[in-house]
């Protein structure tokens, strides 16, 4: 029998540019296929750079694509800090 | 198209990204301001040097817009594009990535050129503005004195607003602040009238 395994819930640690919005990334995450919900919490202030803890939720998460709105803010990934994926069986 | 159409909100995440409105604000009221001073010293100047075609004033005019906008626009991208590219390298040795093909990298690219622009366009206002006059006595509307006089309200008035423009920008006393753009001009033409003495 053929499954499939879903990424359902994503916490990610990433530092941002001050300059970036973090409501325009949260929104543009928030379009990303697979994705319903998405959290943000600032949990530091530097003079030029903000770390930024993203929680993401979804059915399916393309983490590809996520990553790379993530990028496209000038944010980066430090981590990878929790995931949470599930099996279940492909219908034919 | 989808994307040529998505262009202008792009363009307002870019500006509102690289903080360039506020920049170009205060090109725009400088070179506008410097635009105005240097027009006003042509027509006086050419009223000084009892210059009675229109058409002089008009080329002379045109002769100092291009030297200012192409001044304008050169001087403020090179030191723009420096300034950006300097806090670009800044936050990118902070976030241990490059910045290029980003909102911010983008934004930054984009921020000199807007700003570049404004700073070379505005002088041209100016010298639309004070050469109006000139036109209408080319065309025979009026006579070419009219047409210095006419010019120089027209440029002291563009001092005013600027300067009520500016109080409102600082919150200040709109009145005052255009009183003082226009007491810069108003001493200037009296300078320039000097000129006439010698």
């Amino acid at each position: 029998m053929s499954y499939k395994i879903s990424i359902r819930r994503l916490v990610l640690d990433t530092l941002k540019p001050r300059e970036a919005s973090l409501i325009d990334l949260s929104k543009a995450l928030c379009e990303v296929a697979g994705v319903e919900e998405v959290d943000t919490i600032v949990t530091e202030v530097d003079a030029r750079t903000e770390t930024v803890k993203i929680t993401i939720r979804g059915p399916d998460i393309d983490y590809d694509a996520a990553a790379k709105i993530i990028n496209d803010h000038g944010a980066v990934i430090r981590s990878v800090d929790e995931v949470n994926v599930y099996k279940f069986a492909k219908s034919r | 198209m989808r994307k040529l159409l998505r262009l202008p909100s792009q363009l307002r995440r870019y500006v509102k990204v690289s903080g360039v409105e506020e920049v170009a604000r205060r090109y725009f009221v400088m070179n506008l301001f410097d635009g105005s001073l240097a027009m006003l010293g042509v027509v006086l100047g050419a009223y000084a040097a009892s210059v009675t075609d229109p058409w002089v004033v008009i080329k002379v005019g045109l002769g100092v817009g291009l030297a200012m906008a192409v001044s304008g626009f050169s001087g403020a991208y090179i030191a723009e594009r420096a300034e950006r590219a300097r806090e670009l390298k800044m936050l990118e040795r902070a976030l241990f990535s490059d910045l290029e093909d980003t909102v911010i990298g983008r934004a930054s690219s984009l921020a000199a050129i807007l700003a570049a622009l404004v700073n070379g366009v505005s002088p041209l206002v100016a010298i639309a503005i004070s050469t109006l006059p000139f036109m209408l006595s080319l065309l025979g509307a009026m006579t070419f004195g009219l047409a210095v006089a006419w010019s120089t309200a027209l440029i002291i008035s563009t001092l005013f607003v600027l300067g009520a423009y500016m109080g409102k920008v600082s919150e200040e006393n709109v009145l005052i602040s255009g009183v003082k753009a226009l007491l810069i001009g108003g001493v200037t033409a009296a300078l320039l009238l000097l000129i006439q003495a010698l």
